[in-house]
């Protein structure tokens, strides 16, 4: 149960966090976060256009290599998580769930110094520290 | 649990766990993602937009055709010039399934949620593909470095019973 690595993006598309672990490929620097907030909206809308009740969204992509989980939230804030192929589908949306309930909303969102506003991407500093506790807790990574 | 009034037989019925997909509709992808075949085996309320205007299935196959070379450029764990693009896109309501062949035709399948692999199927369809397409004399593979449109009409009657044979539903329980 691996955890490759993690995204957040807000309502207008910029990415206001991004954390990786475990990574053995060169990462593409600045590109990837845009090649995924591409992804991921794009495959949102495939979702919701194949709905036929108005609510269908994207829950997560496989690949031979890899997982990604995806949780849009009603505020429209976008979480993205990368993990290993045995991370189960309703775990990683349980967890992206407990994520952002617990983490994003505690130290992002009642950040009295936070706006949800278009090229905001300064965000509490105390975030990575509170994710890798959250993270850490859970076991899904190991304390360093 | 099932007793008769006129005599004092109990049957316990155990239900028949039959593996089933769902599937709604197959796409064919040539080499630069022209869709070269498709066909619905669902009724249009279980597809949403899609169900409403047919003209976005070329739309929606291009839309997977170009995720699948995203998801592969950005593997975590992998050199990407090595990896392969999704197999599987799960959402709320539909899940799409991609298999790719060596000579890079790819077959997509829509189905319902529930349907976790659908290896077997596109597997039949492949070799559906193969026999009933490939080997066809007059059907023109490549005009051009265009991939055209197969206008077999065995190849239909193929993929509907492979998703018939598919798409039963669980046999009644035995009394």
């Amino acid at each position: 149960m691996t955890l490759y690595s993690f995204f957040v993006y807000n309502k207008f598309g910029d990415c206001i966090y991004h954390a990786e672990w475990n990574r053995s490929a060169p990462s593409l620097g600045e590109g990837e976060k845009s090649l995924v907030a591409g992804l991921v909206y794009t495959l949102q809308h495939f979702s919701s256009q194949l709905s036929s009740t108005n609510s269908g969204g994207l829950k997560s992509m496989t690949t031979p290599y890899y997982r990604l989980h995806y949780l849009e939230t009603m505020t429209k804030y976008r979480l993205v998580l990368t993990t290993d192929i045995s991370f189960d589908v309703n775990v990683g949306q349980q967890l992206l769930r407990n994520i952002f309930e617990q983490v994003i909303v505690e130290w992002v969102v009642k950040d009295p110094g936070y706006k949800h506003e278009e090229g905001n991407l300064a965000v509490s500093p105390f975030l990575p520290q509170k994710l890798k506790e959250f993270l850490t807790r859970e076991k899904l990574l190991t304390a360093s | 649990m099932h007793s008769s009034p006129t005599c004092q037989l109990c049957v316990v019925v155990f239900p028949v766990k039959h593996k089933q997909h769902f599937l709604m509709v197959v796409h064919l992808l040539w080499i630069a993602g022209q869709l070269i075949h498709r066909q619905v085996f669902t009724s249009n309320d279980n597809l949403g937009e899609l169900g409403i205007k047919p003209d976005l299935h070329i739309n929606i196959s291009s839309v997977v055709f170009s995720m699948y070379s995203i998801s592969q450029q950005i593997t975590p764990n992998n050199n990407p010039m090595q990896s392969t693009g999704m197999t599987l896109i799960e959402s709320t309501e539909h899940n799409v399934h991609v298999y790719e062949t060596p000579t890079l035709v790819k077959f997509i399948a829509i189905t319902d949620p529930h349907t976790s692999n659908c290896d077997a199927l596109l597997t039949e369809v492949h070799l559906a593909y193969v026999d009933i397409v490939m080997k066809n004399p007059f059907h023109v593979v490549d005009d051009g470095g265009i991939g055209q449109p197969i206008r077999i009409a065995a190849f239909q009657e193929a993929l509907r019973h492979i998703a018939d044979r598919y798409n039963e539903p669980p046999p009644p329980p035995k009394r």
